[in-house]
């Protein structure tokens, strides 16, 4: 995805909320490898709160997240992801709204689902891959 | 809620979501549905990909959302967009929703 002339590995998935809903979530991630978690963006949350039902209010606490900007209060939720074939249960969490308008940075795909896969991304043909072991193993890159 | 409350509720819960989980994973008529609904959100991002300039010349500095390869929604204003994607009868689950801008952010995460 190119915004700007700035390329963002994005990758598109499903989010299952079995606690909560049967219906699939549609959201873009941000591949983010120096995220230690997949979290759920404000905006995001927004539209789950609204057309699921889901108070995050009323959600358990998490720890509270550490960026640049400094610490940011989470929420948790159990969700079932799912990308290409692959799916895994995560204790998803979402990062509180700030009061105000939601900003536009987006959910991220953080270390424990990337450290599933090998990735490669590739600005030059604009391509994000997440590898399996055995396809890594494939490719015979150097150690 | 006391940590031990908080953590006691999230403990119930992903116990209740691993039960849920075991039986997606054997439930593969599911899984199917469920990459060809995928399939089609991708096309959703492939089209705000492809045709993002045209759409920041339509909609700038606006919030906009995209179903079925459509516009079904543009406002400056996210929950105002959100009310005209819900008015439509499109569930807020699915679809794109994106920021347009011309201003250069840089992004550190």
């Amino acid at each position: 995805m190119t915004i700007n002339g700035v390329q963002r590995p994005f990758l598109d998935a499903y989010l299952l909320f079995p606690t909560v809903s049967n219906q699939p979530f549609e959201v873009r991630l941000l591949v983010d490898t120096g995220a230690d978690g997949t979290r759920l963006s404000p905006r995001d949350a927004r539209r789950m709160e609204q057309e699921l039902g889901i108070d995050i209010w009323n959600l358990p606490q998490g720890d509270p997240d550490t960026g640049i900007g400094g610490q940011a209060p989470t929420r948790v939720i159990p969700a079932i992801l799912l990308m290409d074939g692959f799916a895994a249960l995560l204790a998803l969490h979402i990062l509180e709204p700030q009061p105000g308008p939601p900003t536009a940075l987006p959910s991220l795909l953080g270390r424990d689902v990337l450290s599933s896969f090998a990735l490669f991304m590739e600005e030059r043909t604009s391509r994000v891959l997440l590898l399996e072991p055995h396809e890594a193993d494939a490719l015979a890159l150097p150690h | 809620m006391s940590n031990q409350a908080n953590s006691a509720q999230l403990q119930e819960m992903m116990q209740q979501a691993q039960e849920a989980f075991e039986r997606f994973k054997k439930d593969k008529r599911l899984q199917v549905q469920l990459q060809a609904e995928l399939e089609r959100f991708k096309q959703d991002t492939s089209y705000l990909d492809e045709h993002r300039h045209e759409l920041l010349d339509v909609y700038p500095e606006q919030w906009i959302a995209i179903y079925n390869q459509r516009v079904v929604g543009a406002s400056p204003d996210y929950e105002q967009l959100l009310a005209q994607v819900k008015a439509k009868g499109i569930p807020l689950t699915r679809g794109v929703y994106e920021h347009l801008s011309r201003k250069q952010e840089v992004w550190i995460l």
